[in-house]
């Protein structure tokens, strides 16, 4: 069993959802989050935020490598996308690794900027709410008030997760209680990418 | 180096790009309809010539206007949502609320322009006018804050707020009615919309669980407050003359640059004073928010004149050439059907449902029931015009009635949605090109009035009407 994540631009999503039902892809599901390039001019006039649509599927050992063709073919034509998997029982081999930083509302984008000066590129960043032992989450008035958060995703080459994630756990003070986390997990499969060099 | 979102292509970056092709996929049916319909008037070039240069300069505005509200606007409105959410007192919350609604109001140019004209047949100051609905906007934000605070049913507090309407309704006439949802499509311009519908979203935001219910409902309250302000003054004030005001002596641009300065200085200065005092956000955030604001002036301003000056007079020519055509319904049909999709509002609360709702009401089947309510408005408006003694009221009450029993069965997001849309579809494009066209047709500028209240009203219909299937769906 795998699963299966699809980084897409908005409004893609529902055709990619069925080329999955087609080859028997199960909990397929799709949320959207918010995409944001290296462009050094679209930076500066802030507006480098695209809006971007994630597609999650489990998918058969079996069929992955075969969608994963199928689906790259599509994302030639789609441009700016991306599609990888991690395989939930065995090994994964290649060589990328997909990090997640869930921090405050707002502080996403700092850890963006802190990976790509380390050498990241794309990032997309997921709006969530969270709770925890260390988050107070506060009723007032009948209305229970839950912290926001941003989730940002990251496809980042193995040799240079271990640095990035210690500069974002450093520079963003991770190691105080309730700022956030940072984790990742290995990938199996991945599309839509250019081959990067240092 | 690391995964790249783009492919090996090297990818130049246009700026605004993907925005002005969404915004041309509005205007350009427009423009073919026109150059269609100029075929049975022959408009004299000279507007054609405006009206192409107009429609040029709103796929432009519009597009930039609409980045600079995503990233600005819309942001400020969120903050400051989630600022008073955390409020420990509620009349903290009613008392930033009615600040809020008052001063973004005030400084309406429309109210201003509005307040002008009904002065004499309501025998205030346009000032006072201005003030007391600009109070009402206030006092209805605070209470749909209130509402979400409180966790009060938005059907239900709709139900008693139209109640009142209907029933003060009763006891004023005709003109009162016009006046009064005139001012409600006055209040709720091209800026106040995104940032009303930004302000609910950022206190629903914080509610967890039930905060997909909550997140619309602010504009459509927010309108109300001008419709009951007015209503309450016709009732305590003397019968007379609406005047209508010649046409002020500005030059366009000088018009624009009036409006949309006034749309954009409140919410500006409000969102510096209280980032300087409260928020204190990032200085990369900043930035971004005061170029936001800065391409929301630049874009509302452009969109503002071409509006204006390639619009408006057209459409009035237009409506007095096709005044006597047999299709005349049905022109305004398909001319309501297109107009809307260039409100600028309308894209933002149609993009707001969607990223709310995760993509389960897209922002296609917004779009499509707020343009087949528009449409029908506008066929009503021109059988209103043509059938002597159809009054206001005989369709208004019916239609928002409906609504309003609807509003029991459907989900409470529709509720919210249905509302918010009445005030979003009656913006400056409405005001110019519908309002036009139907002031051409009438062969006066007073055959207009009553227009903007269908255009407010039929699409709160067609949402409910919207949310009735996905209920029936599920």
């Amino acid at each position: 069993m795998q699963l299966l994540r699809i980084i897409l631009p908005r409004g893609k999503g529902s055709k990619f959802m069925n080329i999955l039902k087609d080859h028997g892809a199960t909990s397929i599901g799709c949320f959207y989050g918010e995409g944001s390039a290296p462009s050094q001019i679209l930076n500066t006039l802030a507006i480098d935020k695209t809006k971007k649509e994630i597609v999650t599927a489990l998918i058969e050992e079996e069929t992955v490598r075969k969608v994963i063709d199928r689906v790259s073919e599509k994302l030639k034509a789609v441009n700016s996308a991306v599609a990888f998997s991690t395989s939930l029982e065995g090994e994964n081999n290649m060589d990328y690794v997909c990090l997640y930083v869930i921090v405050d509302r707002h502080q996403g984008q700092k850890a963006i900027h802190i990976a790509q000066e380390h050498g990241a590129r794309g990032a997309t960043v997921i709006h969530g709410r969270g709770s925890g032992e260390e988050i107070k989450s506060r009723v007032f008035l009948s209305m229970n008030i839950e912290p926001e958060k941003d989730l940002v995703i990251m496809l980042i080459k193995k040799d240079l997760v271990e640095k990035i994630q210690k500069e974002i756990y450093e520079q963003m003070d991770l190691e105080s209680q309730g700022k956030g986390i940072i984790y990742s997990l290995p990938v199996n499969h991945v599309a839509g990418l250019v081959e990067q060099n240092n | 180096m690391i995964a790249l979102f783009f492919k090996k292509r090297k990818r130049v970056d246009f700026i605004f790009l993907n925005e002005i092709k969404e915004t041309s996929k509005s205007v350009i049916p427009i423009a073919i309809l026109v150059v269609i319909l100029n075929f049975f008037v022959g408009v004299e070039s000279r507007l054609l010539i405006n009206f192409f240069l107009g429609c040029a300069g709103v796929i432009l505005g519009l597009g930039v206007f609409l980045t600079g509200v995503e990233i600005s606007i819309s942001q400020i409105g969120t903050m400051m949502g989630e600022f008073l959410a955390r409020f420990d007192k509620i009349i903290k919350v009613i008392i930033f609320g009615v600040f809020i609604g008052f001063t973004i109001s005030i400084a309406e140019p429309d109210l201003l322009i509005l307040a002008n004209e009904v002065s004499g047949a309501i025998g205030m100051k346009s000032q006072l006018i201005v003030m007391i609905i600009s109070l009402g906007v206030g006092i209805m934000i605070s209470l749909g804050l209130y509402r979400i605070f409180k966790d009060i049913r938005l059907s239900n507090m709709i139900f008693v707020v139209y109640g009142i309407v209907f029933v003060l309704m009763i006891f004023t006439d005709e003109v009162g009615h016009a006046i009064a949802f005139d001012a409600s499509g006055a209040t709720t311009g091209a800026m106040t919309t995104p940032f009303i519908i930004a302000l609910g979203l950022g206190v629903a935001s914080l509610k967890g669980d039930k905060s997909e219910d909550d997140s619309f409902g602010l504009v459509g309250l927010a309108s109300t407050g001008p419709i009951l302000a007015g209503l309450i003054m016709n009732l305590f004030s003397k019968v007379g003359e609406i005047t209508i005001l010649e046409e002020a002596s500005h030059s366009l641009l000088m018009s624009g640059l009036i409006n949309s300065t006034f749309a954009i200085l409140p919410i500006a200065l409000v969102f510096y004073i209280m980032n300087f005092l409260y928020f204190k956000i990032e200085k990369d955030e900043l930035k971004s928010i005061t170029l936001g604001l800065i391409y929301t002036y630049l874009g509302l301003l452009l969109f503002l004149t071409s509006v204006e000056g390639g619009f408006m007079d057209f459409a009035r020519v237009l409506g007095e050439g096709l005044a006597s055509s047999k299709f005349l319904p049905l022109i305004g049909f398909v001319l309501g059907l297109l107009v809307v999709l260039a409100e600028p509002a309308v894209s933002v609360l149609a993009e707001q449902v969607e990223d709310v709702t995760g993509g389960s009401i897209p922002r296609k089947n917004i779009l499509t029931a707020l343009s087949i309510g528009v449409a029908f408005a506008v066929m009503l408006a021109i059988f209103r015009i043509r059938i002597e003694g159809f009054a206001l009221w005989m369709l208004v009450v019916p239609g928002f009635l409906i609504s309003l029993i609807l509003s029991r069965r459907v989900d409470q997001i529709f509720v919210g949605i249905a509302f918010d849309s009445g005030g979003v579809a009656s913006g400056p494009m409405t005001a110019t090109f519908i309002l036009g066209f139907c002031q051409g047709v009438a062969g006066n500028i007073a055959g207009g009035f009553g227009v903007i209240s269908f255009v407010a009203m039929m699409p709160v219909l067609t949402i409910m009407i919207m949310g009735n299937l996905y209920k029936g769906a599920k």
